[in-house]
């Protein structure tokens, strides 16, 4: 019994190695983007999300970019051919992935001000960024 | 015993049930050399040079008509 | 390459953006200002071939081909390709090798060559061109599904083909399984120079059968793809093939020789018979194909094909490449690939004077037991991360059977009845 409580308690510990919360974005609508250097569509993706970030930002919303490389130095070297003015985090373990259910690269979640998710969608479709523009506009009302 | 019996049966048998990786531990199977058939036309050139010079082919895909056979 | 971009989606989407702005109270905001990238209409990426393929003292061929494709937005794909295929040379007739020196009729009648004492039987006439064209779409059906359909043709001067094809694909378990199904019909019509030979008749009486004869070949294929690992992904191909109508080769002869016992034994009469082969076949294959990555530089991929028929014919074919990155841009792949097949049960490297006439007979070495080796490397450089790329490969192909068959006797156990055949393969690919 002991050591199942050690070993939940081990588990635990590291599911939140990266400090990230959602409660430092109270009041705001957040859009959590979960990515890899590797991923093609991740590199189209990211003007757009520099570009919503830039319009949205006095109204409230917050683009986070959840960075999910095995190794870190990946994701640095992608982020100077593809500069982010957005935040970002890294998740090199992968349990934010896990906790927001990624089912594809990318995968984007809306979430309202009141924590809420209002959204996910996996993959970035050019043509599908009516929709996305149209949940954060929604959510910033 | 028995219950480390359980615990390593189950644990074998969940990783053979969930054989394969998560949407993002695919950095290596993305990229296009860890695609099958992913060089089409390199695997046009074979497929068109063994059907002219061996008996048998096929199992990879289809390869379209035509022979130029000699 | 970006094409025309939709026009009306953006004057939508920027009235929308407008709309809201006004609404959120800031009307200094003005229209071209939250204007948000758009979608092009279709990405173009395309490959450029040409292959280099030739054989010592026989065919040579020259294959360029150019394949374009264009992906549109929901992952919906258009692949063309285009290829021209020039062959010269000289082909294997299928005579026995003799120590006598042997006059062919050309297919056309129209004129002879005469092959000296000891040299392999070459008809010295080949000459080929064949264009062929392919077109395929392919888009996902739902999360789950796609779905390919492709049309092929081709044509060269006594072979004209096309074909339909189409798959289903079924993704499961997070995209870590594939499961396929397709099938392929392929409707050929062939017209050989001189008319297409009745099977077994004899080269000084030929008899033809019309201008023109067909075939119909019927594929189905059942596929999975499985992720093991991280690093590791194999594939397991089932694949069936049935074959009815024209299926002999109408420029391929079988020799026939003084029977043993006689003067002479083992020399060509001088007469020759045509190819005949069943006028069905049923095919079966079994592919298995791994790539595995070493998380460093390189990728080493492995695949074995068993394969039979109701012809007799059974092969294994093995394939091991390793791609190794030399730097960030520079790789080196070699590869090789053994080839071993068994004879079609009514294979004859000759024929014996004064025994009955089987019902099937050829002697096409394509149809003989033999073994195969292909040794490769292949060198390219990336140019930019997005898929363009050019490489170089090179490849020596031997391919050798029986020489001295068990059966042979008298001047035929001096002779070579399968002579070797090697070839060299030089290809250079661009990606775009």
């Amino acid at each position: 019994m002991r050591f199942l409580f050690i070993l939940t308690l081990l588990f635990s510990a590291n599911t939140w190695a990266e400090d990230f919360s959602l409660d430092a974005y109270k009041g705001q609508v957040v859009y959590l983007d979960f990515w890899a250097s590797w991923c093609g569509p991740c590199k189209e993706s990211f003007p757009w999300l520099n570009q919503i970030q830039q319009k949205y930002k006095d109204k409230g919303l917050t683009v986070i970019g959840i960075n999910l490389d095995k190794d870190k130095t990946n994701a640095d070297e992608f982020l100077k051919s593809h500069p982010a003015v957005f935040k970002i985090i890294y998740n090199t373990q992968g349990d934010l992935a896990k906790k927001y259910g990624v089912k594809g690269m990318p995968f984007s979640v809306i979430i309202d001000k009141n924590g809420k998710i209002l959204h996910s969608h996996i993959g970035f479709h050019m043509d599908k960024t009516n929709e996305y523009v149209q949940t954060i506009e929604g959510a910033l009302k | 015993m028995k219950i480390l019996f359980w615990i390593l049966a189950s644990v074998i048998l969940s990783n053979c049930a969930s054989l394969g990786v998560e949407p993002w531990e695919r950095d290596l199977l993305s990229q296009d050399e860890m695609t099958f058939g992913s060089n089409a036309v390199e695997l046009g050139y074979e497929q068109h040079t063994y059907f002219s010079k061996e008996a048998t082919s096929g199992g990879n895909g289809f390869s379209g008509g035509g022979c130029g056979c000699n | 390459m970006q094409l025309r971009p939709k026009k009306q989606k953006s004057l939508k989407m920027t009235l929308a953006l407008a709309t809201t702005s006004l609404l959120a109270g800031l009307p200094q905001v003005r229209a071209e200002e939250v204007k948000l990238p758009e979608a092009p209409w279709a990405k173009w990426s395309g490959t450029i071939g040409n292959l280099y393929y030739a054989e010592q003292d026989r065919v040579t061929a020259i294959e360029p081909v150019i394949s374009l494709t264009a992906e549109f937005s929901g992952e919906r794909k258009w692949t063309n390709k285009f290829v021209i295929d020039t062959l010269t040379g000289a082909s294997h007739n299928g005579a026995a090798m003799a120590n006598t020196p042997q006059t062919f009729t050309t297919p056309s009648g129209a004129g002879h060559y005469t092959i000296a004492p000891g040299q392999v039987t070459l008809d010295p006439s080949f000459k080929d061109t064949r264009l062929a064209l392919s077109s395929s779409w392919s888009q996902p059906l739902g999360t789950d599904y796609e779905l390919t359909a492709g049309v092929n043709g081709s044509r060269e001067y006594d072979f004209t083909s096309l074909s339909l094809n189409s798959s289903l694909s079924r993704y499961m378990n997070n995209k870590n399984t594939k499961l396929s199904l397709g099938f392929s019909g392929e409707f050929d019509s062939i017209n050989p120079v001189g008319g297409a030979p009745v099977g077994l008749s004899t080269m000084a009486a030929k008899g033809t059968m019309g201008a023109s004869d067909s075939k119909q070949v019927l594929d189905l294929l059942f596929g999975l793809t499985q992720v093991m690992s991280r690093q590791w992904i194999v594939q397991i191909n089932y694949n069936l093939g049935m074959s009815s109508g024209y299926m002999n080769d109408p420029y391929k002869i079988t020799s026939e020789v003084v029977a043993a016992g006689n003067p002479g034994a083992g020399d060509p009469t001088g007469t020759y018979y045509y190819d005949k082969r069943p006028d069905q076949r049923l095919k079966h294959s079994i592919f298995v194909d791994s790539k595995y990555h070493t998380d460093g530089w390189g990728i080493i991929g492995s695949s074995y094909r068993y394969f039979f028929d109701d012809w007799g014919i059974s092969s294994h074919t093995f394939n091991i490449d390793y791609r190794m990155a030399l730097t960030k841009k520079w790789f080196v792949e070699p590869s090789v690939r053994y080839y071993m097949q068994s004879e079609a049960d009514f294979y004859k490297a000759f024929f014996s004077q004064g025994t009955p006439l089987p019902d099937y007979m050829t002697s096409d070495y394509r149809l003989g037991k033999m073994t195969a080796i292909t040794l490769g490397v292949e060198i390219g450089r990336k140019l930019d991360s997005y898929g363009k790329e050019i490489s170089f490969r090179a490849q020596m192909y031997t391919q050798s059977g029986d020489s001295h068959p068990a059966d042979a006797f008298g001047s035929l156990q001096s002779v070579d009845l399968y002579p070797s055949v090697t070839a060299v393969i030089g290809q250079v690919i661009y990606k775009f």
